[in-house]
């Protein structure tokens, strides 16, 4: 793929999230009603959960495009894997800084070392740690290849994250939308203002990833064109 | 404050605003009376949280547009994250 194409696809998936990303701060403070217990601070859900959902979805695309990487070895691969755990960082810090600012008014703690807290942590510094393998690594070959397996490893917890609330139930709130015995249990304009806001993030972030890999794509040619070997990270 | 007039600061002073601006309309959904009656701290954790997203969302977009400048500029390599 060309680098103008893969701009132009983060353009057009840009402009859908940024229109995504509009409609959401109208229903948000517009439109959805206010919860009745925790009242306008659980407009904060309506960031918290989405960003998840992308930090989990970036982190899953991180260990799909490592292992292939491993298997193939084809440096696109990890270009993609590169791209997508930036960005499941980014997304994982609004993720963790969004929970513990509801918190703080509905527990009356930002932080609890529970379960899902703890482990949600836990997977975002291992992502921190795919990115110190990379830079430490002498060999750049052997340092992606790491960087790969942690990767897989880190991806390893999303599941865990998600079952940790069934499994150890504590003060983080029960799933209200991949509740499997009952189905969604949130109010029909909040579960519309959230699905919005999954939409809308999920394009922002295909889209910034559409730039970061572009990004990489332009190292590579740069790095080809002064006769270097590609010192991607 | 040359970052204030700068493109990245112009963003970032937009992004501000912005959340700013949309906690207004929540305060009006809650109506004059009830919200007169009612803490702000709520209001706050709100914006800060709305606030941080977006000044971290353009903070990312920022870092790859600065770091493929420096590519495009002719540089080789700008060491990433």
């Amino acid at each position: 793929m060309s680098l103008a194409r893969i701009r132009w696809m983060a353009m057009v998936l840009g402009v859908l999230g940024v229109a995504g990303v509009v409609v959401l701060h109208w229903l948000v403070f517009f439109w959805v009603g206010t919860e009745r217990t925790m009242g306008i601070v659980q407009r904060i859900f309506y960031v918290h959960v989405p960003s998840a959902w992308v930090t989990f979805l970036a982190f899953g695309i991180t260990a799909l495009c490592g292992a292939a990487y491993l298997w193939l070895r084809d440096e696109r691969l990890d270009w993609a894997a590169q791209s997508a755990a930036e960005g499941g960082l980014v997304f994982g810090a609004i993720m963790l800084t969004s929970g513990p600012l509801w918190a703080a008014y509905a527990w009356g703690t930002p932080w609890t070392w529970e379960p899902r807290l703890t482990l949600t942590l836990l997977m975002w510094f291992v992502f921190v740690g795919y990115f110190l393998v990379r830079a430490s690594a002498e060999d750049r070959q052997a340092g992606k290849r790491m960087a790969a397996v942690t990767g897989v490893l880190g991806a390893l917890l999303i599941p865990l994250v998600h079952v940790s609330v069934l499994w150890f139930p504590s003060l983080h709130p029960q799933p209200v939308v991949l509740n499997v015995e009952e189905g969604p249990t949130l109010d029909a304009d909040m579960l519309i203002t959230l699905m919005i806001g999954l939409l809308a993030f999920t394009l922002i972030f295909f889209s910034v990833l559409f730039f970061r890999y572009g990004l990489e794509h332009l190292r590579h040619q740069r790095a080809l064109e002064t006769r270097e070997q590609p010192r991607a990270a | 404050m040359r970052i204030l007039r700068s493109r990245p600061g112009v963003l970032l002073l937009s992004a501000l605003a912005g959340s700013l601006a949309s906690a207004v309309p929540t305060v009006a959904q809650v109506g004059t009376e009830a919200f007169a009656q009612q803490s702000l701290r709520p209001y706050w954790y709100v914006f800060i949280a709305y606030s941080l997203a977006w000044l971290l969302l353009v903070g990312w977009m920022l870092s790859i547009g600065r770091r493929m400048r420096g590519l495009e500029g002719g540089g080789t390599e700008d060491r990433d994250a």
